[in-house]
């Protein structure tokens, strides 16, 4: 199997500020030297605690990091370096052939534009889609998350749609453009629980159609078993384990993971006496 | 059937919204006035037949100035320049502010910090004062007012424009978009845009308000339009001698500038109610 994605030497930090330059702070690393690579058609589970990195890393991965950071490292699309080409020939990237799902589908979308026209947005941008053509892409993908009226949703402001709903919108509109590598950012922790079993079964579904890479991103062992294939465990800005997600259950080795699982099997007996 | 709806809906927008409604019966009292002054005016403005300082009247409903000439008639032409003033003053505060402010927003950096600190500087600055400086360069006219008081609101738009663009920029669905593909370009006119739209048109017309205002002010101090221009803040200026004498003079304009002012303030606060795209729809 070729890599889809190659991650080396990936190091995030603060940015030294003008202003702040005198006191001589030393720069606080983010993300420390993590090198990962995922195979074509792989599903790659990302854990951690909050404020590990794990979201970081996605956005280093979309060159979407804010600019008060700095990056330093490789990133490999396939053949391509992406880390240092322009914004430009990003955007071509980016929805076309990378996509990205995230946490709260509330605020992941436009409050005062229509759902129809955020989902046709990336259709129209690399497709070139217009008109009659545009729609019934739309109403394609829309159908694609099993959005049953397809119309009305296309046709709903964002707060006039329910939270799983909104969800669903957010997925047509990453996978609109059928990339090759979608991340997910925590897509079930804002739902309510049968709701996020549903968009759990919609990603693995949609996933296994396409043959697409999946970089799944979460704090919830359990969820992060169901989907993935293998998972890295993230702490402090750095991988603690990368192993299969089968061995993680039977045999963690780092004493963080073994602590993480140790907490939710804990969890998961205190709910259930 | 569809049409109707729409028009249903488009009513609508006055129910859900009394001081809307309100607002825009003052504004469009005063608007209606103005476009008749151009085509219909009781007396001819250098028309003083009239005895001096005369009460109200049928001749004259609100009696007489000085030489004779009839109030109502100034105040009917007056209309013209508080209008005027407005739009003009408002549309240049419009795209200089949002120009500058949405030009902050985008580029951080020494564009940004160096814009920022123009807009507090001039914001520390009284609208009028600053458009009495301008003036004072210009020279008094009608347009250097309308200039004069653009230019120093246009700093209150660039602030707040900047501001707005900033935290939409933030967003999560900017950054949704970003992952979409979408050029910087296009997140301005699909997303920063229409978010930022409902505020600025609330602000626009609140500086509606204070441009109508502030030309009375500079009127009323001798550096608005020159005579023969009938602005409202010169009528007060003239009443103001024989204000004792004939209160009138000075109380007319006073309530046309207060009807006008406080017309744009409640179409401001209407507007924030109706824009609110969570209202939009409830019925």
């Amino acid at each position: 199997m070729t890599d889809i994605l190659r991650v080396e030497g990936l190091s995030v930090a603060v940015k030294a500020d003008r202003s702040r330059r005198s006191l001589s702070q030393p720069s606080h690393d983010l993300l420390r030297d993590i090198s990962f690579d995922i195979a074509d058609g792989e599903r790659v589970g990302l854990i951690g605690e909050s404020g590990s990195g794990k979201s970081l890393t996605a956005l280093a991965i979309t060159g979407l990091l804010p600019r008060s950071l700095t990056s330093s490292g490789n990133i490999f699309f396939g053949e391509q370096e992406i880390s240092r080409i322009s914004d430009r020939e990003m955007q071509r990237i980016r929805g076309k052939e990378i996509a990205v799902v995230f946490q709260e589908p509330a605020s992941a979308l436009d409050p005062l534009m229509k759902v129809g026209n955020q989902v046709a947005e990336p259709l129209r941008r690399h497709f070139g889609l217009r008109g009659a053509k545009l729609r019934i892409a739309v109403n394609a993908a829309l159908e694609e998350v099993q959005l049953a009226n397809s119309r009305r949703i296309a046709d709903a402001y964002p707060h006039e749609i329910s939270g799983g709903e909104r969800q669903r919108v957010a997925i047509a509109a990453a996978i609109a453009c059928k990339p090759r590598l979608l991340i997910t950012d925590e897509p079930t922790t804002a739902l309510d629980v049968t709701v996020q079993g549903e968009i759990l079964k919609l990603i693995e579904r949609l996933v296994s159609e396409r043959a697409m890479s999946l970089i799944f991103i979460t704090h919830d062992l359990a969820v992060v078993s169901q989907v993935a294939d293998r998972v890295l465990v993230m702490r402090h800005g750095e991988f603690v384990e990368d192993l299969p997600v089968e061995k993680l259950l039977a045999s963690p080795a780092h004493p963080y993971t073994v602590e993480l699982l140790r907490n939710a099997r804990l969890l998961d007996s205190a709910l259930e006496a | 059937m569809r049409e109707s709806a729409s028009v249903r809906r488009r009513f609508s927008v006055f129910r859900g919204s009394p001081t809307f409604t309100i607002g825009l019966s003052f504004t469009g009292l005063i608007f209606l006035v103005a476009l008749i002054s151009l085509f219909w005016s009781p007396y001819h403005l250098d028309d003083t037949s009239g005895g001096r300082l005369e009460g109200p009247s049928s001749a004259h409903l609100l009696g007489t100035d000085q030489l004779g000439r009839d109030l109502f008639s100034q105040l009917i032409a007056g209309s013209r320049i508080a209008l005027t003033v407005g739009i003009g003053a408002t549309t240049i505060a419009l795209i200089i502010g949002a120009f500058l402010g949405l030009l902050a927003a985008f580029f951080p950096g020494w564009i940004d910090d160096t814009l920022a600190s123009v807009f507090d500087t001039l914001i520390a600055f009284p609208t009028l004062l600053l458009a009495m400086l301008i003036i004072a360069a210009e020279g008094a006219s009608l347009w250097a007012a309308i200039l004069a008081i653009g230019i120093a609101a246009s700093a209150i738009v660039s602030r707040l424009t900047r501001t707005l663009a900033k935290r939409i920029l933030t967003q999560q669905y900017v950054v949704a978009a970003r992952t979409c593909g979408t050029s910087r370009w296009g997140i301005l006119r699909g997303h920063v845009l229409p978010n930022l739209w409902p505020t600025l048109i609330v602000n626009l017309a609140i500086i509606y308000g204070v441009a109508v205002l502030t030309e009375a002010g500079l009127s009323y101090l001798g550096l608005g339009a020159p005579p023969p221009s009938y602005s409202w803040g010169r009528l007060l200026r003239e009443a103001q001698s024989t204000v004792l004498t004939a209160p009138l003079g000075a109380i007319a304009p006073g309530i046309a500038i207060i009807l006008l002012v406080l017309g744009m303030n409640f179409i401001a606060d209407g507007l924030r109610e109706l824009l609110d795209p969570t209202q939009r729809g409830v019925s």
